[in-house]
């Protein structure tokens, strides 16, 4: 039977100016390059897919859908890989963006097309038509944005920052209805008109000596004048330790600040992006895919089975992870009792 | 299901032949059949979620 084994991976890393110059070579006992070495991709995406044999895995696929992903993954996705498999080794913030939901994703791709904006052009938001969903779990200590904190709390923040200009703001957030209130200073934050605010904002949050401000305060020194500094305060500020995980649905406004962590998605490159970057940046299409509801960060708890088996199950249909901490020679799945195993999960004869 | 294998820690073994190191990754194509992974370190593997069809 063809591609019945496991086939070593040719992987490519990508040099984003976020990335650490060092993490990645320490991590893994290679020799820094003097580049940055942002991702480490794993999978099948036509933008830098891993070979396997000297053979992208996307044609390897494509060849083969059946013996590749089985009947029951290719039936379900088509024939493609349903997840990319990342790790990021993060030294400055990413850009603060949100990814769409597959009817919007669908909809903006084919909007883009019919209006004849190229796949690699510097102003296409849509590069795909599928969702983007996306789950992190950290390998050192790692931190980021996710989602609106309730408005009540982010007022009290920014009042503790004492710029009299606020004020309209704070007074928005405690006395509107939340998702309007929030949609509201959003906008108005990324804005023009609040050019002048922005500056004095990020004065007062680089002599703030506040600890709740202590990130945002990070943001502003590694992004000076950015427009998305500000807004950036909106957004809870979320610690991880190493093997806790946090997921990102549609919708969820986000931002990776520091930390190397493996990232498992939807095999999608549709990112909106609004600020913390010299990418492309869509306000407009953003302000449309952004879910104002605020929302708690979404954790994943993994189920340990207490043999060093660490499932995480995002809901997500596209991807899964598990992560083992291998203790010695038994091998897994082969003597494997585990209830989490990824390949004891389904009784053979419903393997495809 | 089709399976990336990430060595992040150690030396891991995939199947017969395949040794791991970290920073190594290895493809399993849903017709190979259970491979095991054994070995002494840490390793992810990433893999499509529950799904129904």
């Amino acid at each position: 039977m063809p591609h019945a084994t496991p086939m070593r991976l040719a992987t490519t890393i990508r040099p984003y100016d976020w990335g650490s110059v060092t993490a990645l070579p320490e991590l893994f006992g290679t020799e820094p390059t003097g580049e940055p070495q942002a991702e480490l991709w794993m999978g099948a995406h036509p933008g830098a897919p891993s070979t396997a044999g000297g053979v992208p895995l996307n044609e390897l696929i494509a060849r083969d859908p059946a013996a590749t992903l089985g009947e029951r993954c290719a039936e379900r996705f088509g024939p493609v890989l349903p997840y990319l498999f990342k790790v990021l080794a993060i030294e400055r913030p990413l850009s603060l963006q949100v990814h769409p939901t597959t009817a919007q994703a669908e909809a903006g791709f084919a909007d883009e097309n019919a209006r004849g904006i190229p796949l690699d052009d510097y102003a296409r938001t849509y590069k795909d038509a599928s969702h983007k969903p996306e789950m992190v779990c950290a390998l050192t200590p790692f931190h980021g944005l996710c989602g609106f904190r309730p408005p009540a709390a982010t007022a009290d923040l920014l009042d503790r920052l004492g710029v009299p200009g606020l004020r309209p703001w704070i007074e928005t957030l405690r006395t509107g209805e939340p998702g309007q209130a929030l949609r509201e200073v959003f906008a108005a934050m990324l804005g023009d008109a609040a050019r002048p605010l922005r500056a004095e904002t990020e004065a007062a949050l680089l002599e703030s000596p506040d600890p709740d401000l202590a990130a945002y305060a990070g943001i502003a020194r590694a992004c000076p004048g950015d427009p998305g500094i500000v807004a950036a305060l909106l957004l809870h500020h979320v610690t991880l330790s190493p093997g806790e995980a946090l997921y990102l649905g549609a919708g969820v406004p986000h931002a990776y600040l520091g930390g190397i962590g493996v990232e498992i998605m939807a095999n999608s490159d549709n990112v909106l992006r609004c600020g913390l970057t010299s990418k492309h940046v869509d306000v407009p299409e953003l302000m449309r895919v952004v879910d104002f509801t605020p929302s708690d960060p979404h954790r994943v708890e993994p189920a340990a089975d207490g043999s060093g088996a660490y499932d995480y199950r995002p809901p997500a249909p596209e991807f899964a992870l598990t992560r083992y901490d291998l203790a010695g020679p038994t091998p897994c799945p082969a003597a494997c009792r585990r209830s989490s195993c990824a390949w004891r999960a389904r009784p053979a004869s419903a393997r495809t | 299901m089709p399976a990336i294998v990430l060595c992040v820690e150690g030396e891991a073994r995939v199947g017969e032949d395949l040794t791991l190191r970290p920073g190594q990754s290895a493809f399993v194509p849903a017709a190979a059949a259970s491979p095991g992974v054994s070995g002494k370190g840490v390793v992810y593997v990433a893999r499509p979620g529950a799904f129904t069809l």
